[in-house]
């Protein structure tokens, strides 16, 4: 089977369908590459799956957040509304100990976190936390991403 | 490994994140055997983050940044102003839609995703002079099917009465509330619009629940904007109300929160502003004369699991429109009669796996997010029912559920698009036609 592709259809005549208008999204920060420090100089951060298996560790620079590295070193941590603290997606577990470390959540993180599925005390907002030497060696858990959430019948669950 | 064709109903979030799932997970390399055509009905992609996320929530809608980015694949196609396996309520709403089968879909494809959505506003049967939120919504965000001028007299009306405690009610507070000043910076909002809003007559929003403080669905970031709104105030909750609320211990934190921002109330003092609004709780809607400008509210107590329950007694409330928001069901088209529940209103589904009415898994049929799920739960909520159905699609490529039953769908599909299409062609749009030309 080769299905052939019809670009034909992607490049329609004009046709009125309403009144003009633009949509725009507010680029509040773009996902610029963060630079990575020479290996052996920079903050160390490990990410974890939520079975606790290593995903990895890598190294920072002071003042990334969490959802710039994992996006850097390709670790699968979403960022839907790209760190505007307007999605929850980001959503990552500290170890109590990082977690003091860092300054209380804004109100604003707060109230998106309690969006956030798998809310733990000790969970943060990716974007939202910043590294610091005195952070070195943090471990971010990613939230368990398999949930059986929504079955009908009684079925449920893996087949 | 099986060749994927893939037809996608619906380009909404979660279309878009089960598609960008799958395409990341198949090598690029699977150009040839690999293919998804996504189908609107509305001209342009992205479903409720373009029509229902509030346009002055501009940072909501970053998302549209990935999907464009699943757009740009070379083995993606998206297909704007077909209607897929119409209704006469459908076909009456976008009637310059390309109208499509269903069954027309099933030669050309392997696979369906259903990701439509819930787009059937749930309406309250003793209220039929009530708006539906939905058109309040389509309005203020320039949607292909709405009217250009505003459902309620926006430029006549005082009070508003909203009934239902969810976000879609707080968005329409803020909006209609909110100095339309502080609007014109958003581009989203359709210039019309705001010189509606900017004549809005509207000085007071009542939204009524039928439950307590403790059982209300919006959430505490809508709920703080509300309060913190310069030259809006909010009206006291009885602190009884809220005590008791307090006293339940099944409270979880985002409750407990929620109950702080209502306690707290508003930074402007109530009474000392313009405009301002209120909430009210354990009152169900009874009878609504748009002549007499009443509504009648019966009273409820709530029962020891958190229903609401009618205590017999009722009360007149004055107010000059009044707008329902209670939730979406997914519309039950004739093509998927065998699989859609009429009681959840949702299509049956096993973590995103189509069922049919015996509990059984419909070979390559899937679906996602609030079509799957129901109409809860912000865009994360339908990131996470997208990424699951996606998972068990590809799984499914590499062993099918056993047990199955067999897919009405092609082994060996035919190539392109459902005949129907063929004719119509130029009333079809493409994915950055939005941008370009007037939709
Ligand atoms: C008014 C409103 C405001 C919201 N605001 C927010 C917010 O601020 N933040 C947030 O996180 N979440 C918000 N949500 C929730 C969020 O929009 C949903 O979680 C999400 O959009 C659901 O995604 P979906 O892809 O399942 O459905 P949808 O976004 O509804 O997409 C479904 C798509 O399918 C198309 N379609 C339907 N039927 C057919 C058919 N027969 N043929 C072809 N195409 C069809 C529709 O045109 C639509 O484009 C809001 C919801 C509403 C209703
Ligand atoms: S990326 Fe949206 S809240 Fe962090």
């Amino acid at each position: 089977m080769a299905p052939r592709r019809h670009t034909s259809l992607r490049t329609v005549p004009a046709y009125a369908f309403g009144p003009s208008r633009s949509l725009h999204t507010s680029s509040v920060r773009l996902h610029g590459p963060i630079e990575r420090p020479p290996p052996g100089t920079g903050i160390k951060v490990t990410f974890q799956d939520s079975k606790g298996n290593l995903i990895k560790t890598v190294e920072v620079n002071e003042g990334d957040n969490l959802l710039d590295i994992a996006h850097e070193y390709d670790v699968d941590l979403e960022g839907a509304c790209e760190g505007s603290v307007a999605c929850s997606t980001c959503h990552v577990i500290l170890r109590p100990e990082d977690f003091d470390r860092l300054e209380e959540p804004s109100d604003d993180e707060n109230d998106m976190l309690d969006m956030a599925f798998g809310l733990t005390d000790t969970s943060r907002l990716g974007c939202q936390v910043k590294m610091r030497r005195d952070l070195d060696g943090l471990v971010a858990t990613l939230p368990s991403a398999t949930r059986n959430m929504f079955v009908d019948g009684k079925k449920a669950g893996k087949h | 490994m099986t060749a994927l064709k893939l037809a996608v109903v619906g380009a909404g979030p979660s279309a878009f994140y089960t598609v960008s799932r799958i395409l990341s997970s198949l090598p690029a390399a699977s150009a040839r055997d690999v293919q998804v055509h996504m189908y609107d009905r509305v001209p342009a992609p992205h479903g409720l983050v373009r029509y229902g996320v509030a346009p002055d929530h501009p940072e909501v809608k970053n998302c549209i940044n990935k999907f464009d980015q699943t757009a740009q694949d070379p083995r993606f196609s998206f297909f704007g102003n077909v209607l897929v396996d119409p209704t006469s309520t459908s076909s009456d709403q976008y009637p310059n839609a390309v109208p499509l089968p269903l069954t027309s879909l099933f030669p050309h494809y392997t696979h369906l995703l259903f990701a439509q959505g819930a787009s059937q506003p749930l309406l309250l049967p003793m209220l039929p002079q009530a708006v539906a939120a939905l058109s309040l919504v389509h309005w203020y965000t320039g949607h292909p099917a709405a009217p250009s001028t505003p459902p309620i007299p926006i430029d006549t009306i005082q009070h508003l009465t909203l009934i239902g405690h969810g976000n879609v009610s707080l968005d329409i507070a803020r909006l209609l509330l909110r100095a339309p000043a502080s609007l014109e910076q958003y581009n989203d909002l359709p210039r019309p619009v705001l010189h509606h809003l900017e004549k809005s007559t509207v000085k007071h929003v009542t939204i009524v629940g039928r439950r307590a403080p403790a059982q209300v669905s919006f959430t505490a970031k809508e709920l703080r904007e509300l309060m913190s709104l310069p030259d809006v105030s909010f009206e006291p909750i009885d602190s009884a109300l809220l005590n008791t609320a307090r006293t339940d211990d099944r409270l979880d934190r985002p409750k407990k929160r929620i109950l702080d921002i209502l306690s707290t109330g508003s930074k402007a003092k109530f009474g000392s502003t313009d405009k301002a609004w209120s909430l009210r709780f354990l009152r169900s809607p009874l009878e609504w004369h748009p002549g007499k400008k009443q509504l009648k509210l019966g009273q409820n107590s709530l029962t020891a699991h958190g229903q609401a329950e009618a205590t017999g007694d009722e009360e007149l409330f004055g107010t000059d429109s009044v707008v329902v928001s209670v939730g979406y069901r997914s519309e039950p088209s004739p093509g998927l009669k065998a699989w859609f529940d009429q009681t959840t209103g949702r299509i049956r589904n096993s973590n995103g796996r189509v069922m049919d009415s015996f509990g059984r898994v419909v070979q390559n049929v899937y679906a996602s997010g609030w079509a799957a799920t129901g109409a809860r739960g912000v865009i994360a909520a339908s990131m996470h029912s997208a990424y699951m159905t996606a998972d068990n699609l590809l799984a499914d490529l590499q062993a099918p559920v056993a047990e199955a039953v067999l897919s009405p769908l092609a082994t060996d599909p035919l190539c392109g698009v459902p005949s129907p299409l063929h004719a119509a062609m130029g009333q079809v749009a493409g994915y950055d036609d939005w941008r370009t030309r007037a939709l």
